[in-house]
C-alpha cells in the first residue's frame, strides 16, 4: 500500500462520509466563501483591473483612496488595490505549498514513528525535539538566510521546520489508536501492516492534523509576510502583502492606506482559513461519531 | 470416542519485563516482569469449547493473544495440528490466521469507527481471498443474516449500532472466512444482561451449526458454564485446576476454585461447600514462593510455602494443582 | 411503620439531546426505612443510576429534574439551595460510586481524604489519625498505619473501594447510595465488599440503596428491589418473593437470562431491544418484547398497582407472570 492510499483515505472520509444531504457548518461556509472571494480576486483580477501591479505612475505618488485609486496608491504611484489583488495569489499559493508538503510528510512520519516505536520513533522523536528547542521564526529566518531570498528558498525553509507539529499530532493520535481492539483484531485476522496503518490507523488519527492544516496557513502567510517584511522573502517588486507592509511602514502616519490595507488582507485570509479549519473536525466525523 | 485435539499449548510462558532506568542497571537490580503466564499446558479438542476463567492479572487474556501469536511467547508451543505455531513468522502464518479467528470484548472499540461494516467484512473476505468481488456483497448478507441483522445494515457505520449488534458484527466478521478455531476474549463481559443472554445463544447456536472449536476467555463463572465443555481456572499466570465443566462445577476441587464459586452472587441459593478468603491477588511481579494462592489460602500447610504444586489427575480428566486437594475433597455426589 | 429514612416521590427527570427529550426517569416513587438494603436494578438506560444522582442532585448538565420531591429529615431536597444541599450532601445521604479510582482524588493522601471527611472533633493531630487507622481497620484495609500515607493510585481496585466507605462511614450519613459498588471489581473482592457493606450497614444503621444491573448481588445482601424499566419502576417486592415470583414479564425474564451455576437452566434471552427513550408512545414500554402483551398493554398509562402485601406491579398482566418461570 502507498502514501497514496493513506491520504485518498482520509479524503475519501470526507467527501464519503456524508453521502446525501450534507449539513455544512457554518464556519466552513462563511470561510469558504471568503477563499473563494480572494481566489476569485486574483483570478479575474487581470480582467477586472487592467492595471500592471507594477506601473509606477510617479505623478500620482501616496494619493488617498479615491474613486480612480480605491485604495489608493503607495509611494511609487502603484494602485494598491490591484498590488492586494495579485499579492493574494502569491500569499494563498505560498500558505497552502507551504503546508501541503510538511503536512504529507510530518504525518507520515509520525504515523510510522507512532506505530513501529523503537529506534524509528526514537529517532524521529529526538529530530523534532531538537527542532522545537529553536524558535520556528527564527530557524526559518536562518534557513532563509542561508539559502537567499525569494518564494522557493521560503517553502523549503518553512517546510523544513513546519513538518514537526504534524508529526507530533499523527504519532500521538497513532499511539492512541494502535491500543484499540479493533487494531488487535486486525492484526489477529492477519492484515498486513501497511493496510492497517493506511486504510484504518492512519483516517482515524488524521482528524486532529487536518484540523490543525488550515491554522497552519494562517502561521506561513503570516511567516512568509514577515520574512517580506525583514527582506528576506518574495523579492520586490513582487506585490507580496508582507513586503508591501514593510515598503508602507515609512508612512504609516502620511499615508496610512499603503501598509494598513495588506495587513487587512492578511487578518481577512487569516480568520477564512481558520473558520474552514473549525468546521473540517465537524465534516470529518462520520455517522456515529 | 475421544476426538483428536485441534490445539495443543504446552509450557507456555510469557512475561513482560518491567522498564528500568539506567540507575537501575547500574545498582545491579536485578530484571523484573510480569510473569503474565507462567508455563500452562493444556489441549482443545476439535469441535468442543475451552473455558479460560480467573479474575484480572491471572494471564488469561495474555494467554489468549499468545495463542493468536498477537504476543510472541518467550517459551513454550503452541501445536496446531502438527504445525508448532510459535516458530512461524508472520509469512508462515498467514494461511492458520484464516482458521483462527477472534472477538474481542469492547465493542466499542473493536470496530474502526470509519469503516462501514459491509465495508469490514468485505476487507477481511478481501484479505483472504474468499469469493470473488461479485459475490462478495451476497456473502456479506449472508454474514449478517446469520448473526440476526439486516442486509440493510451493511452501509450502516459502527456508532450507529448498539453494544449488542456491534458484538454481533464482530462475530459475523470472524465467521466470514470460515474459521475453525474462534478465540472469544470476554466478548459479553460489557454488555447488559438481557443482551449477554441473546449472544450468548448465538454463540451457542452458531458453534452447534458450523461445528466450531471455541476458547472462552471470561471472568464470568456463570458465563463460561452455559458455553463451555472443559473450564481451565487460572490463577497467576498458571492452570490451578482443569476439568470437564460438569465435573468443575459440581465438585471443584481446587480452594481457589471454591472461593470463586462461593463468591459469585447467585440467583440461587448455593448447594455447596462455600469457601470465603480474603485478601487480594499479589502482583503478577512478585509471585509467592511454593504455591502461589497459599497467602489466601485457607488450606495451606507448611509445604505449602516452599513446594509448589504441580497440575495433575485427581479423578480421570479432572487435574488440579493443590497438595491438600484429596483431603478436603466432598465425598462424590450420587447421580 | 416508622418514619422512612428516605422518600422519592414522583421524581421525573428528562435530557436535551439533539435527538430530541430523552426521558430518563418517568415518574419514580419508593421510599426506604432505616436500616434496610433496597436496590434499584435495571439494565442500561432503565434510569437507576438518575435516579440516583437526582437524589443527591449531582447531575450533568444538561440533565434536568422536571418533577417530583425527595423527602428528607422533613425537607424536600429537590427544592433545597445548592448551600443546604451542601450540608446534607456527605453528611445525611452519602454516596459511592463505581469507579473508585476517579471518585477518590489522585493528588491527596488516604489520610488527608479521610480526614477532610471527619466531623467536628479535636483537632489533634494524634486523635484525628487514630480515628483515621480506626476507620480504615474497620473497612479491613490491612496495615492501616502503613497505608496512611499512600495515594489512591498505589492501592488496588478493591482497597480503593474500601477507602471510598471509610472517607463515607467517616461522617456516619444516615443514608448511602451505592451506586454499583462492586461492579468494576473481580468477583472475589466483590464478595468480600458486599460483606462489608452488610456489616457497617448494621452497625450504624444506614438505610442502603444500592444501584445495580446484578441480580445475584441483589439476592444475596437486599431486604427490597425496584425492578427500572425504561425510566419508571415495573416492580417492588421482597428479594425472596421477587425471585420465587416475579410478577412483571421483565423481570421475569431478566431472571430467565442470567445463566445459572447450579441446574441445567436453559438461557432464555428477552427478544428485542430496550427502547429509545426519545419520543415513547403511550402504553407498556417493554409491550414490543412481552410474551403476554396484549391491546390494551399498548394504550394509555399503566399505573403501579398492588399486586399483593408489599409487592406492587405495572403490569395488566402481572397474575399470569408467575406461572411462565420456573425458577
Amino acid at each position: 500500500m502507498s502514501a497514496d492510499a493513506g491520504t485518498t483515505a482520509a479524503v475519501g472520509t470526507l467527501a464519503g462520509a456524508r453521502p446525501g444531504r450534507i449539513r455544512l457548518p457554518l464556519g466552513i461556509v462563511i470561510g469558504g466563501i471568503m477563499l473563494l472571494a480572494l481566489t476569485g480576486a486574483t483570478v479575474l483580477a487581470p480582467v477586472l483591473l487592467p492595471i500592471d501591479p507594477n506601473a509606477q505612475d510617479l505623478n500620482a505618488m501616496l494619493r488617498p483612496p479615491s474613486a480612480a485609486h480605491p485604495f489608493g496608491t503607495d509611494n511609487y504611484g502603484r494602485d494598491v488595490l490591484t498590488r492586494v489583488l495579485y499579492g493574494a495569489g502569491i500569499d494563498l499559493r505560498i500558505g497552502v505549498l507551504a503546508v501541503v508538503f510538511p503536512f504529507i510528510f510530518g504525518s507520515l512520519a509520525g504515523a510510522f514513528a507512532g506505530y513501529t516505536g523503537g529506534w524509528p520513533d526514537i529517532v524521529i522523536m529526538r529530530a523534532v525535539d531538537v527542532i522545537t528547542a529553536v524558535p520556528f521564526t527564527v530557524l526559518v529566518i536562518a534557513i532563509v538566510a542561508f539559502l537567499g531570498p525569494g518564494e522557493t528558498n521560503i517553502l523549503i525553509a518553512i517546510g523544513a521546520v513546519g513538518w514537526i507539529v504534524f508529526a507530533r499530532l499523527v504519532r500521538g493520535e497513532v499511539l492512541r489508536e494502535k491500543n484499540l481492539e479493533y487494531v488487535a483484531a486486525l492484526r489477529a485476522f492477519g492484515f498486513g501492516r501497511s493496510r492497517i496503518v493506511f486504510r484504518h490507523i492512519l483516517p482515524n488519527a488524521i482528524a486532529p492534523a487536518v484540523t490543525y492544516l488550515a491554522s497552519d496557513i494562517v502561521l506561513v502567510i503570516l511567516t512568509a509576510a514577515s520574512l517580506g517584511f525583514l527582506g528576506l522573502g518574495v523579492r520586490p517588486p513582487a506585490p507580496e502583502w508582507g513586503l508591501m507592509i514593510a515598503e508602507g511602514r515609512t508612512f504609516m502616519y502620511t499615508a496610512w492606506w499603503v501598509a494598513t490595507i495588506p495587513g487587512f488582507a492578511c487578518m481577512f485570509a487569516g480568520i477564512a482559513f481558520i473558520l474552514v479549519g473549525d468546521g473540517l473536525s465537524d465534516l470529518l466525523r462520520v455517522r456515529g461519531q | 470416542m475421544p476426538s483428536e485435539p485441534l490445539l495443543r499449548v504446552r509450557d507456555l510462558v510469557k512475561h513482560f519485563p518491567l522498564p528500568r532506568s539506567v540507575l537501575d542497571v547500574v545498582a545491579g537490580r536485578p530484571l523484573e516482569a510480569v510473569r503474565a503466564v507462567d508455563g500452562v499446558s493444556f489441549d482443545v479438542a476439535r469441535g468442543t469449547t475451552l473455558g479460560l476463567v480467573g479474575e484480572s492479572g491471572c494471564g488469561k487474556s495474555t494467554l489468549g493473544r499468545c495463542l493468536l501469536r498477537l504476543y510472541q511467547p518467550d517459551s513454550g508451543a503452541v501445536w496446531y495440528g502438527d504445525v508448532d505455531l510459535t516458530r512461524l513468522d508472520e509469512h508462515g502464518l498467514a494461511p492458520f490466521r484464516r482458521r483462527m479467528q477472534v472477538v474481542l470484548q469492547d465493542p466499542y472499540s473493536s470496530l474502526d469507527p470509519r469503516q462501514t461494516v459491509g465495508s469490514a467484512l468485505t476487507e477481511v473476505l478481501t484479505v483472504h481471498g474468499v469469493g470473488t468481488p461479485a459475490d462478495r456483497p451476497s456473502r456479506v448478507a449472508a454474514l449478517l443474516a446469520l448473526v440476526g441483522l439486516g442486509a440493510a445494515d451493511a452501509h450502516k457505520y459502527p456508532g450507529e449500532f448498539s453494544g449488542g449488534q456491534r458484538q454481533r458484527v464482530s462475530i459475523a466478521r470472524a465467521l466470514a472466512v470460515g474459521p475453525e478455531l474462534l478465540v472469544a476474549d470476554e466478548p459479553v463481559s460489557a454488555l447488559d444482561v438481557s443482551i449477554q443472554a441473546q449472544i450468548l445463544a448465538l454463540l451457542l447456536d452458531l458453534r452447534t451449526t458450523l461445528g466450531l472449536t471455541m476458547i472462552f476467555i471470561s471472568h464470568d463463572l456463570r458465563v463460561v458454564r452455559y458455553l463451555s465443555d472443559q473450564v481451565a481456572v487460572m490463577y497467576l499466570g498458571k492452570i490451578v485446576e482443569q476439568a470437564p465443566a460438569s465435573a468443575l462445577f459440581a465438585r471443584p476441587l481446587h480452594p481457589y476454585t471454591l472461593a470463586l464459586l462461593s463468591a459469585i452472587p447467585e440467583v440461587e441459593a448455593p448447594s455447596r461447600q462455600t469457601i470465603e478468603i480474603e485478601g487480594e491477588p499479589p502482583s503478577a511481579v512478585h509471585v509467592p514462593e511454593g504455591c502461589r494462592f497459599h497467602p489466601r489460602c485457607p488450606w495451606r500447610t507448611e509445604r505449602c510455602l516452599h513446594e509448589a504444586p504441580v497440575l495433575r489427575a485427581l479423578e480421570s480428566g479432572h487435574l488440579v494443582a493443590c497438595h491438600e486437594a484429596e483431603r478436603h475433597a466432598e465425598a462424590a455426589p450420587t447421580a | 411503620m416508622t418514619e422512612p429514612a428516605l422518600a422519592v416521590e414522583d421524581l421525573r427527570l428528562e435530557i436535551p439531546t439533539r435527538r430530541g427529550i430523552v426521558h430518563a426517569v418517568r415518574g419514580v416513587s419508593f421510599s426506604v426505612q432505616p436500616g434496610e438494603t433496597f436496590a434499584l436494578v435495571g439494565e442500561s438506560g432503565s434510569g437507576k443510576t438518575m435516579t440516583c444522582r437526582a437524589i443527591v442532585k449531582l447531575l450533568h448538565p444538561p440533565a434536568r429534574i422536571t418533577g417530583g420531591a425527595v423527602r428528607f429529615e422533613g425537607r424536600d431536597l429537590l427544592r433545597l439551595s445548592e448551600r443546604e444541599l451542601e450540608a446534607v450532601r456527605g453528611r445525611g445521604i452519602a454516596m459511592v460510586f463505581q469507579d473508585p479510582m476517579t471518585a477518590l482524588n489522585p493528588v491527596l493522601t488516604i489520610e488527608r481524604q479521610i480526614g477532610e471527611a471527619l466531623t467536628g472533633g479535636p483537632a489533634d493531630r494524634s486523635e484525628r489519625r487514630r480515628r483515621i487507622v480506626n476507620l480504615l481497620r474497620q473497612v479491613g484495609i490491612p496495615d492501616a498505619e502503613r497505608r496512611l500515607r499512600a495515594y489512591p493510585h498505589q492501592l488496588s481496585g478493591g482497597q480503593r473501594q474500601r477507602v471510598m466507605l471509610a472517607v463515607v462511614l467517616a461522617r456516619r450519613p444516615v443514608v448511602l447510595l451505592a451506586d454499583e459498588p462492586t461492579t468494576a471489581l473481580d468477583v472475589t473482592i466483590q464478595a468480600q465488599i458486599l460483606r462489608l457493606l452488610a456489616s457497617l450497614q448494621q452497625q450504624l444503621g444506614m438505610a442502603l440503596i444500592l444501584v445495580t444491573h446484578d441480580l445475584g448481588v441483589v439476592r444475596q445482601v437486599v431486604h427490597r428491589v425496584a425492578v427500572m424499566y425504561a425510566g419508571q419502576i415495573v416492580e417492588t417486592a421482597p428479594t425472596a418473593e421477587l425471585f420465587a415470583h416475579p410478577r412483571h414479564p421483565y423481570t421475569a425474564g431478566l431472571i430467565a437470562s442470567v445463566p445459572s451455576m447450579n441446574r441445567d437452566r436453559p438461557l432464555v434471552p428477552i427478544s428485542g431491544a430496550p427502547p429509545d427513550l426519545v419520543g415513547l408512545g403511550e402504553g407498556c414500554a417493554f409491550a414490543p418484547r412481552c410474551p403476554l402483551a396484549a391491546a390494551e398493554c399498548r394504550r394509555g398509562e399503566i399505573p403501579l398497582r398492588e399486586v399483593g402485601p408489599g409487592r406492587l406491579s405495572r403490569c395488566l398482566k402481572a397474575e399470569m407472570v408467575g406461572a411462565a418461570v420456573a425458577v
